[in-house]
């Protein structure tokens, strides 16, 4: 199989993911010593934004040291994976603006984009608000943690799982 | 200039690397949590495995310091991910 046709797959095998994002993983140790993770770059952004608009809250201890107004290697990240998933996604042709998600939605919860988009947001909020409780989201915890063998990056793992499930199963009823 | 070129390549093999396992779809993260679509959990392990193996590896030859290591502080981290699985189930990502 060829370069040229295993980017156009539109999806690979989860193992060969796996091991593009360990490798991407072990590069960011060895070449900017730091560990990959999302979550952290927004509460950077969040920061500017306060300092922008003269809020109290850029006074705060969080968002004068925890997560300064600058533009930090999180912030860069997300230039660079908009940029890879947009590759990505072009390459192979899965590229499409979508205000609904493909499958699965429309059959649960009807046809009400108002619906998806006020529960993606009210997700969103909750993401990173708990990202910040636990000191990092996906990426930057449970990937990133747990290869460095932290017992925060398991603990974190565990909780999602727990609760993920259950909220599904409440999402999904019967026809879990 | 390199400050600035290295994490925006790291940031796109990242990504690519989602893209690719097909983890910007809604399905593929609630079908985890239903048992339907293990994609989530298979390319999370890989990670975690191929990156654990390089960077203790890594470390053992001296060609880097661990000095990045997440804090554990085990409320926080558990309450963190008991709410964090909430919003994932809720927004699907």
């Amino acid at each position: 199989m060829g370069f040229s046709k295993k980017m156009k797959d539109k999806e690979w095998s989860p193992w060969s993911a796996g091991v593009l994002l360990g490798l991407t993983a072990i590069g960011s140790y060895v070449l900017v010593g730091k560990t990959i993770g999302s979550s952290g770059g927004i509460e950077n952004i969040d920061s500017i934004l306060l300092k922008a608009f003269d809020s109290s809250w850029a006074n705060l201890m969080y968002f004068k040291y925890q997560m300064p107004p600058v533009v930090s290697f999180q912030i860069l990240l997300f230039v660079g994976m908009i940029l890879g998933a947009l590759t990505s996604s072009l390459w192979s042709k899965d590229f499409k603006f979508r205000m609904m998600p493909d499958q699965q939605w429309t059959q649960t919860f009807g046809p009400s984009k108002l619906k998806r988009w006020t529960m993606i947001f009210i997700g969103g909020v909750i993401i990173e608000f708990s990202a910040g409780i636990a000191g990092g989201c996906t990426s930057g915890l449970a990937i990133s943690g747990t290869m460095q063998l932290s017992p925060a990056g398991l603990i974190f793992i565990a909780g999602l799982f727990i609760s993920g499930i259950i909220t599904t199963k409440l999402l999904y009823g019967g026809d879990y | 200039m390199m400050t600035y070129v290295v994490p925006i390549v790291i940031g796109f093999f990242f990504a690519f690397a989602l893209q690719k396992a097909g983890l910007g779809h809604y399905h593929k993260i609630v079908n985890q949590f239903r048992f339907k679509d293990n994609t989530v959990m298979k390319f999370m392990m890989t990670g975690i495995s191929v990156g654990l193996v390089g960077i203790y590896t890594l470390k053992d030859l001296g060609f880097l310091q661990m000095d990045q290591v997440s804090s554990t502080y085990i409320l926080g981290n558990l309450l963190g991910g008991l709410l964090f699985g909430v919003g994932m189930a809720l927004a699907g990502t």
